[in-house]
């Protein structure tokens, strides 16, 4: 019960959020050149424990599809893969409590507000430098670059945040 | 060997992770090879009638905008008639025989871009035509304006892929108006509307303000598309040649609808040069 219930929920999300991310946030252009990319809430939001390896496929299969109405094959999806890959290491680096209950969801109102801006600080630095290293690899490190890279940043973590606060994604338990 | 299965028994999310990595790294490096930008993804069917039915909807917010575009370019191409009728009345007025005219050469075809992106290294746009409506590989793209837009280069039925100007893949042989220098036209991926003009000699006279037009030296590209103006001028790091920035002409952060033009007698052309390069041998 409680499985098909994810399944369904992981289904749900990945579609609302593939469609915002595809029609709303690549359109939005704020000042011309913020992109930000929320869409990798639904690697963030997989409950706690959940196998890396299937982690990874989810991650892989949003990425790519990201990937083919951005003409960008490969890049969001490397850089999702790698977000998923390393989910399990961050969460052990701001572990408050002993042990994640598994199962359960890691979102906003899991533990407190400051725990879950740390979650989503360092997932959105690891899958944004990824990214921006794919896609402008030649002019990496030039001030144009870097100064898209932190705005796009900044705007993905304040609509994640933000999001969070409207909208609770249900894991049941509560 | 069992040591081995171990191993990869103990290791294996990571080694999944490896594999998974290294095959978006190969779609990564397909992708940047210039050739391979033909299997640009946006052309293709099913997401772009999802462009399409999203162009349906935000279409209505620009249409103000658009609508004193083309009332713009109406009056322009009344001017021009004018012109011509004026120009056809002294020609019969001297007898002389209308149809010593030159064929058409270029047939122009509206279409509406319905996908664009202006902050990646590789942009593309997606146009609502395809080969059902005439459009073909190596047609070239220019706005109202006859500015260049840039390249088709990847075409199905209904949608093709435009490579503009603004995609680091993009190369452009362009020159100086005024003085006729030739140089490559780059784009280095900053901002929408500008691009570099390398390889133009020191000793050529440039100014801010200097029109810059193709240079016809391209296989696809006629002589004499407007493409920009002179913005910067700056010396090459290592000396003998200009490094020029270049205010684009075309707007890309708001695009929404091109003309793809077709060389009528680009066949009769490229036939004539082969020939003549036969006989050379």
């Amino acid at each position: 019960m409680a499985n098909s219930q994810n399944v369904i929920r992981l289904a749900l999300l990945f579609v609302i959020l593939l469609t915002l991310q595809v029609l709303v946030f690549n359109n939005l252009n704020l000042f011309g050149f913020i992109n930000p990319y929320p869409y990798i809430l639904l690697i963030l939001t997989m409950p706690f424990g959940v196998a890396t390896s299937f982690l990874m496929i989810v991650a892989f299969v949003m990425g790519f599809s990201v990937d083919m109405f951005c003409n960008t094959p490969g890049m969001h999806a490397g850089a999702c893969v790698l977000l998923a890959y390393v989910r399990q290491f961050i969460l052990k680096f701001i572990s408050l409590h002993d042990d994640y209950k598994i199962g359960t969801l890691p979102t906003l109102y899991t533990y407190e507000p400051s725990w879950y801006m740390k979650y989503v600080l360092m997932a959105v630095a690891v899958h944004h430098v990824t990214l921006f290293a794919f896609e402008q690899i030649d002019t990496l490190f030039w001030w144009p670059t870097i100064l898209r890279l932190l705005l796009s940043g900044v705007a993905t973590v304040a609509i994640i945040y933000v999001s969070q606060m409207f909208i609770r994604i249900s894991d049941g338990t509560k | 060997m069992r040591n081995f299965f171990f191993f990869i028994a103990r290791n294996a999310t990571t080694i999944f992770f490896i594999l998974l990595e290294i095959l978006c790294l190969v779609l990564v490096m397909s992708f940047n090879d210039y050739q391979q930008a033909k299997y640009v993804s946006s052309a293709n069917a099913i997401i772009s009638s999802v462009y399409e039915s999203e162009n349906a909807v935000t279409d209505y917010f620009s249409l103000s905008s658009r609508n004193d575009i083309l009332a713009r370019e109406n009056n322009a191409l009344h001017n021009q008639l004018d012109i011509l009728h004026q120009q056809l009345r002294l020609l019969r007025n001297a007898s002389l025989s209308v149809n010593d005219a030159l064929p058409q050469r270029f047939l122009h075809r509206e279409a509406k871009v319905i996908k664009s992106t202006t902050n990646r290294e590789h942009n593309y746009l997606t146009i609502d035509r395809g080969s059902n409506g005439g459009v073909h590989e190596g047609m070239i793209a220019v706005d109202y304006n006859g500015a260049v837009v840039g390249l088709v280069t990847a075409v199905t039925d209904n949608f093709a892929t435009v490579l503009p100007i603004i995609n680091t893949s993009f190369r452009l042989s362009s020159k100086l108006k005024k003085t006729n220098f030739r140089g490559q036209l780059v784009w280095d991926a900053v901002f929408p509307d500008e691009a570099e003009l390398i390889d133009i000699p020191e000793h050529a006279v440039v100014n801010k303000g200097d029109s810059i037009v193709t240079s016809g030296s391209s296989s696809y590209f006629p002589e004499g598309l407007y493409v920009g103006k002179v913005k910067d001028v700056e010396m090459d790091r290592n000396g003998g040649f200009y490094d020029l920035t270049v205010q684009l002409a075309v707007d890309f952060t708001s695009i929404y609808d091109v003309y793809i033009v077709e060389d009528l007698l680009l066949k009769e052309q490229k036939q004539l040069e082969e020939e003549t390069e036969e006989h050379e041998r």
